[in-house]
């Protein structure tokens, strides 16, 4: 696959020559300086944008638009803040028709599993940015999309909840067995949640780097923080942060 | 009854009104300001919960506003002195009996009206006798014409001569002047006896009728200026007669006068040039007018007035001293004017008079309010606010447009052969549609403030109703917004007067063409606030709802509209105070009805107490709305601010 986005007025390559191939329930996580096209990328899986040449599928079919099959978690919620909490859960459910009674049972049962049991009626203006975010992903569970995309999802969060956050993601990701591709600017956080890790460099952006990593499946048996502390886990950490250092040095001096 | 009895007692209610707001404003200020010592330590300055609560202040606030209000309309003077605008009236009278004297010497003025005589006369004949046109007149006339003018001059500065003056006009003026001391002497050492009449004790009182002050003296002392007033007069007449005429100016002025009469019979050139015969009139009108102005005789020397002058003035002073407590009273209770006696009535000048007091107000509402529109109740026979029987076939045929009767399938009715009319089904239904078939009656507001009422409300339903699909449409549609933009904001900023009389002609003077006009306004309003509220719509929540599965039609009307739900209710309280103001001067320049229509013949009236009242109802009402909105608000947007 090949795109390049065509911005009104003068024509930038955001995305150049990128090709890849996700296997049902692969975690990916993609990593880069800001201004790489992540974002790109994502919304143009997601069918918000176009690519100018190119094309994306799901399964064998071709993507020309967004739709239910692809669940998009953004950073910060975008939740609807004048509905409830189980309000924001069924809207997709109800979008398509079905009854309340029908989907109340799934509402509860994702709201459990994200952690937010008895909070079904509370506006979702009362609630803290991490439980925002944990009826983000319950919204977009209870669509049951192939693929979930995620924008930076934990990007607007307190360390602490941050790490609790990942632990649920990962946790989702075994449960659910869901094809997920997460965006995020953590090098950290990308290695955590990526079975496979892209790192892209910008201009144009492009598939810089790619590693395949077992610290996702270690993350469903053992805590996060001491696998942060393996030794390997800190050489692949600083190999990427110095290629990306040298990425963001080679900006500089180009500019 | 028990209104008629407040009405009749207002002085009395007002006194009681106005000490109980004292107590409150004190009690209020006594409570605040421990609360405030309670409270102090709890918040920083400029958080905003240092605001929250309050009541106490705000009934501080208004017990300071209608305090203020009742000390400025006099209120608070006819309440506790009852008597004093009629004592004040009595004095009025006696101003107004000198102030033909008065006005001739230079009191309560610079200049005496004998000085500005001499002056202005002189000059003008200075200027008169400069441009004397030489051809119009003979050498013969223009030496007349010339001997006129002097002997004018002549005149003027003989009467400005105190040797001059004859001892008949200075017996008259002694006169006068003893007459003043008289009044003085009696000003000052008033003897015992006056009393009010009966007649005068059994006048409504003070601001009960429309002559508002009663005018014959109810007190001692309002009896004695009344009595001295009319001397006041009498001696005014008298002055008014004496003329500053020695024999020898009468001789010179039947002389002059006899020269003025000849050269305006005889012209001096028998050509009968039109230009000059006229030029030559106009001439001898200016000569004759400035005689006739000197030939009155109303020019005396100033030592010779001098005496009386001080006369007049002592008594003057005299008439302020022996006010006495009423003095203080017109000094502390009457601020910023005065009552004033001009021919047949007292009335007051200031304040007074354009801000009407309080309970006069209450009074005026009360009356206005009286659904008894036979018996005075009401305002030009129709009620502010009340309610009548609306037959259901005037809503029926208001709903059902005749026109829709036309399109049913079948034909109208025929005359039959026997030359008789049989309705059919649709006759009948044209008949339900015009409103002719009873269908009972349900009860229905009426009255001048439902009208308004009605008319905001029509125009904002409509105007909510088509304009927030349209401005939600322009909020996302590149065609809707581009097409209709355009017609919408070439409109948007003409003021609505600038439509009115536009919209009044197009549409009538009824209902129809002001509710058309608000509806504009509403319209406007309500596309504005709705296309930015569905501008404003997040892209991350757009998105969101697309990735789960939502249509367009299903994001506009469960994500985009709700989301512009804050903007569009900020819109319709905007819209509904514009309306408002629209609505009054729309009601102001037609209609026979409404609260504007009562204060626009309130005005033409000079009637204070109603122009008040409309503004206070209009207040109140615009107030009413505001609260409702923000209770509307809070419950439908409580996450307004917290997304």
């Amino acid at each position: 696959m090949t795109f390049a986005n065509q911005q009104t007025g003068a024509k930038i390559e955001a995305l150049k020559d990128i090709n890849f191939t996700l296997k049902k329930g692969e975690l990916l996580s993609v990593l880069g300086p800001s201004g790489c096209g992540k974002t790109t990328l994502l919304n143009m899986v997601a069918g918000f944008i176009t690519p100018t040449s190119g094309q994306i599928a799901v399964g064998d079919r071709l993507i020309d638009g967004p739709g239910a099959d692809r669940g998009m978690v953004f950073q910060q919620g975008a939740l609807f803040e004048w509905l409830t909490v189980a309000k924001n859960v069924d809207f997709g459910l109800r979008m398509q028709g079905v009854s309340e009674a029908e989907s109340r049972d799934q509402v509860e049962k994702w709201l459990a599993t994200v952690g937010l049991q008895g909070f079904a009626d509370t506006p979702t203006y009362q609630l803290s940015g991490g439980m925002q975010q944990r009826v983000a992903l319950a919204r977009c569970l209870v669509n049951d999309p192939d693929v979930i995309l995620m924008d930076e999802p934990l990007g607007a969060l307190d360390a602490l909840t941050r790490e609790k956050m990942q632990s649920l993601v990962l946790e989702l990701w075994k449960k659910t067995g869901k094809t997920i591709i997460i965006i995020t600017h953590s090098v950290e956080e990308a290695l955590l949640l990526g079975e496979r890790l892209f790192v892209m460099a910008p201009r144009p952006g492009r598939i810089h780097k790619e590693y395949q990593l077992p610290f996702a499946e270690w993350g469903l048996k053992r805590s996060l923080r001491d696998i942060k502390l393996e030794p390997e886990f800190s050489s692949v950490r600083e190999e990427i942060l110095t290629m990306i250092w040298n990425m963001e040095e080679e900006i500089m001096g180009g500019a | 009854m028990v209104l008629d009895w407040l009405s009749d007692n207002r002085a009395l209610v007002a006194a009681v009104i106005i000490l109980c707001l004292v107590g409150s404003f004190f009690a209020s200020i006594f409570y605040g300001l421990k609360q405030t010592r309670l409270r102090e330590k709890d918040q920083v300055f400029g958080d905003p919960e240092r605001t929250v609560g309050g009541w106490f202040w705000a009934v501080c606030g208004v017990s300071t506003l209608l305090l203020v209000w009742f000390y400025f309309s006099w209120g608070s003077a006819r309440a506790f002195f009852p008597q004093a605008a009629n004592e004040l009236c009595q004095v009025a009278k006696l101003h107004e009996a000198v102030s033909p004297v008065t006005s001739s010497l230079a009191i309560e003025s610079r200049y005496s009206k004998s000085k500005t005589l001499l002056v202005r006369n002189s000059r003008q004949l200075d200027e008169l006798q400069a441009r004397l046109p030489v051809n119009v007149f003979s050498a013969a006339d223009a030496a007349r014409v010339t001997l006129v003018m002097q002997n004018t001059q002549q005149l003027i500065s003989m009467m400005a001569t105190p040797d001059f003056v004859d001892q008949k006009t200075i017996a008259e003026i002694q006169a006068i002047k003893a007459g003043y001391a008289a009044i003085t002497n009696e000003l000052a050492n008033p003897k015992s006896g006056w009393t009010a009449s009966a007649e005068a004790l059994a006048q409504p009182s003070w601001g009960i009728t429309e002559p508002e002050i009663p005018m014959l003296p109810v007190s001692a002392k309002g009896a004695m200026y009344d009595a001295l007033a009319r001397d006041a007069a009498a001696i005014s007449k008298d002055y008014l007669k004496i003329r500053n005429l020695a024999p020898s100016a009468k001789a010179l002025i039947a002389e002059t006068k006899a020269m003025i009469a000849a050269l305006k019979k005889s012209p001096s050139t028998d050509d009968g040039d039109p230009q000059i015969v006229k030029e030559r009139a106009d001439y001898m009108k200016a000569v004759d007018r400035i005689f006739k102005r000197i030939d009155d005789g109303k020019i005396f020397p100033a030592v010779v007035m001098a005496e009386m002058q001080v006369a007049v003035q002592t008594m003057l002073d005299q008439a302020e001293r022996s006010k006495g407590s009423l003095g203080i009273v017109k000094m502390l209770f009457f601020p910023a004017g005065d009552i004033v006696k001009s021919r047949t009535q007292c009335t007051e000048q200031g304040p007074g008079r354009w801000l009407p007091k309080p309970t006069d107000v209450v009074a005026t509402f009360f009356a206005l309010a009286n659904p008894d529109v036979e018996n005075g109740g009401g305002y030009k026979g129709t009620t502010l606010l009340w309610w009548k029987w609306l037959p259901i076939s005037d809503v029926v045929s208001f709903v059902i447009p005749d026109a829709l009767i036309d399109l049913l399938p079948g034909d109208y009715g025929r005359l039959n052969d026997d030359g008789r009319f049989e309705p059919n089904y649709k006759d009948w239904m044209l008949a339900l549609a015009q409103g002719d078939v009873y269908l009972g009656a349900i009860p229905m507001l009426d009255g001048h403030i439902w009208d308004s009422l009605f008319r905001v409300l029509v125009a904002m339903f409509f105007g909510v109703l088509l304009g927030v699909p349209l401005g939600i449409y322009m909020g996302v549609s590149r065609f809707c917004k581009s097409f209709f933009d355009p017609m919408i904001e070439l409109y948007r900023p003409v003021p609505p007067l600038a439509w009115a009389p536009l919209i009044l002609t197009i549409f009538g003077i009824q209902d129809d063409g002001k509710i058309f006009l608000l509806f504009m306004v509403a319209f406007a309003i309500m596309v504005i606030s709705a296309r930015t509220g569905a501008s404003g719509a997040q892209l991350s929540k757009i998105r969101a709802s697309h990735s789960l599965g939502a249509s367009d039609r299903q994001i506009l009307r469960y994500v985009i509209l709700p989301n512009a739900l804050p903007e569009i209710m900020t819109g319709i309280r905007i819209s509904i105070g514009v309306c408002w103001g629209t609505l009054v001067a729309a009601e102001m320049l037609a209609g026979t009805t409404g609260v504007g229509f009562i204060e626009n013949v309130a005005r033409t009236v000079s009637d204070y107490e109603l122009i008040w009242v409309t503004i206070l109802i209009m207040g109140s009402l615009g107030l009413m709305f505001d609260l409702m909105m923000r209770w509307v608000i809070g419950r439908l947007i409580p996450w307004r601010g917290k997304g």
